[in-house]
């Protein structure tokens, strides 16, 4: 069923100065009920400033917003910053209650067992009577969340709530999101997570200059990037996130894909979805026999959605067609790139004259990729190469 | 020693409840008008907090000794008035305490995280509710161990009040020593009484410190 918009907004600028590019500038966004949007853009491109205008903590010149049918009720809309703001002269549990009492009217009693139940199930169960001061900042965070949590609000926007927290802590925070995310919460996401933007985003916006230049479904982001400018950030913010790996240059594809190959187990299967004609082949050099050889000694079987088949496609499907499973795609939904799925294992392939891996390890991205694969296969049709 | 409280006991008394009075009335003219500009120069108007900080770093740069007497003598001839020493003290002081307060609570106030403000707001908190449930409580732990600790420092500035004639507890010291002649037991009474009332209200802050602290 296709929900109707739950936040809309029509030509939003929000400018902070005459003479400087900062800010946001007709920005037109709109998030169907249920669904999660993530918000990429390098420093300064206005993302915070988006999600702050929503939030109504900024005032845009001029624009308009439009947030459920009717008049929203105060709290409905939560706004989670990147600093920690829990209140310091409240305990865990006093922030939690706080909100929902004083807004919301409920009882004491009501509110304080629903924020026990939410401490522990993110784990929190004995941090109710502790100060935020005595808190790691993971910690922090998932009780700024929680608290959002506590007010029932229809859209969640999270603004980098990871941006202050070293990887191991970054990692219990990313997991409530996640927890949030299957729960079907609404959600704008401003993140640096190229990783957690694949897993749990419908769609992708990309801010730049206080613009959206992008909107796209989450999983067509990476492959189906033409944009040398957002290629060029997804390269810098997947060197920080510690799911994702690049791999450039003819020699690390080489290499990548042996190495792949020799961890994969025997009778594994590699969805790959994109290929056209002989292209893998051309980085992969002499290689490719190697791999072939090391495939069909592991039985390990190529599914394949693509667009072209290429001549050593056609000598695959003959002389190892238990091990080849190929259908053809329309050629009106090419892309650039290709990406294959293994296990928990997702790579972006992006071809050139430096072809590049993008390796994403993370269980909720593959099931993501997986269901598009699946998408995809199911438009493709069964064609002998 | 005990001879002289015992026997001036009436003077010293008269000197403290002099003394006291003026802590009260200097506490009561600056503590609220403090507060309340205070807190229209950190979230009313910018130029008032403005004005607040500028005579702040003039009274700090002025010897309370030299404003008192400035207001005891060229202002009220400037001005064609005769005060009572008395209220001198109390206006002069007063105006002080009045000035530290302000700037205290305006200074707390601007250093307020906004992020505390925001998140209140955004889980849909009124205006009124933030400031009685998140930033009163936060300003009062953060302002009012120094609050205390201004109120102290007027107490030791009453002393001044002496050089303009104020019968208060150092000036009837300087008297009954000049009857008595006994330097070493009248201002060691004196030290005595500053300590019975400063040392608790030390104690006091430094205890709310320590507490704000940690919580």
């Amino acid at each position: 069923m296709l929900h109707p918009n739950l936040v809309a907004t029509k030509n939003i600028t929000r400018s902070f100065s005459e003479t400087t590019a900062r800010g946001i500038f007709n920005v037109s966004l709109s998030i169907r009920k249920g669904e999660i949007v993530c918000v990429l853009g390098p420093s300064g491109s206005g993302k915070s400033t988006l999600l702050r205008v929503l939030a109504g903590l900024e005032k845009a010149d001029h624009g308009t917003i439009s947030i459920g049918n009717e008049a929203t009720m105060p709290g409905e809309v939560v706004y989670v910053p990147q600093d920690y703001t829990l209140w310091p002269h409240l305990t865990v549990l006093q922030n939690l209650v706080l909100a929902p009492r004083e807004v919301r009217g409920l009882p004491e009693r009501e509110v304080r067992d629903e924020a026990e139940s939410l401490l522990a199930r993110f784990g929190l169960e004995h941090y109710g009577s502790t100060y935020p001061d005595e808190l790691s900042g993971g910690q922090k965070q998932r009780v700024a969340l929680i608290r959002a949590l506590m007010m029932r609000p229809a859209v969640l926007l999270l603004d980098e709530v990871t941006s202050a927290l070293d990887p191991e802590l970054t990692k219990s925070v990313l997991d409530v999101i996640r927890a949030l995310a299957k729960d079907g919460y609404t959600m704008l996401i401003v993140t640096h997570h190229i990783s957690l933007a694949l897993a749990i985003a419908d769609r992708i916006v990309f801010l730049d200059e206080g613009k959206i230049t992008q909107d796209t479904k989450a999983t067509s982001f990476l492959h189906g990037q033409t944009d040398a400018r957002i290629l060029s950030f997804i390269r810098d913010i997947a060197k920080k996130d510690h799911a994702v790996e690049i791999f450039e240059g003819a020699e690390q594809f080489q290499a990548y894909h042996m190495g792949l190959l020799k961890r994969l187990p025997e009778s594994s299967v590699i969805h790959v979805a994109g290929a056209v004609g002989d292209r893998w082949f051309e980085p992969m050099g002499a290689f490719a026999e190697a791999y072939t050889a090391l495939r069909v000694e592991k039985k390990i079987v190529w599914k394949m959605a693509m667009y072209e088949f290429g001549t050593k496609d056609r000598e695959l499907v003959e002389q190892y067609p238990k091990l080849n499973d190929f259908r053809l795609l329309p050629r009106t939904l090419q892309n650039p790139a290709n990406y294959n799925v293994m296990g928990d294992t997702v790579i972006i392939q992006i071809f050139g004259e430096k072809p590049t891996i993008m390796e994403i390890q993370d269980i909720d991205v593959a099931e993501a990729y997986l269901k598009f694969f699946e998408e995809m296969w199911s438009v493709s049709r069964p064609s002998k190469p | 020693m005990l001879d002289i409280l015992i026997n001036y006991h009436d003077a010293f008394l008269r000197g403290l409840a002099v003394t006291l009075g003026l802590v009260v009335l200097i506490a009561l003219i600056g503590i609220p008008f403090g507060v309340a500009v205070g807190v229209v120069g950190a979230r009313v108007s910018r130029s008032i907090g403005s004005i607040v900080s500028g005579i702040y770093f003039l009274t700090g740069a002025i010897p309370i000794l030299v404003l008192l007497f400035w207001m005891h003598y060229p202002l009220q001839s400037i001005l064609h008035v005769v005060i009572d020493p008395f209220w001198t003290t109390v206006i002069a002081l007063g105006f002080v305490n009045f000035i530290l307060t302000a700037e205290l609570v305006r200074r707390e106030l601007d250093l307020l995280p906004k992020a505390y403000r925001e998140a209140a707001r955004t889980l849909g908190l009124p205006t009124i509710k933030i400031a009685r449930f998140i930033e009163l409580p936060i300003l009062s732990r953060r302002a009012i161990p120094q609050l205390l600790a201004n109120q102290g420092k007027m107490l030791e500035y009453t002393l001044f009040a002496s050089f303009i004639s104020v019968p208060e507890l150092f000036r009837v010291a300087q008297n009954v020593n000049a009857m008595v002649y006994r330097p070493v037991e009248v201002y060691s009474l004196l030290v005595l009484f500053f300590l019975i009332i400063l040392g608790p209200l030390h104690l006091v802050v430094r205890s709310l410190e320590k507490k704000y602290a940690t919580s």
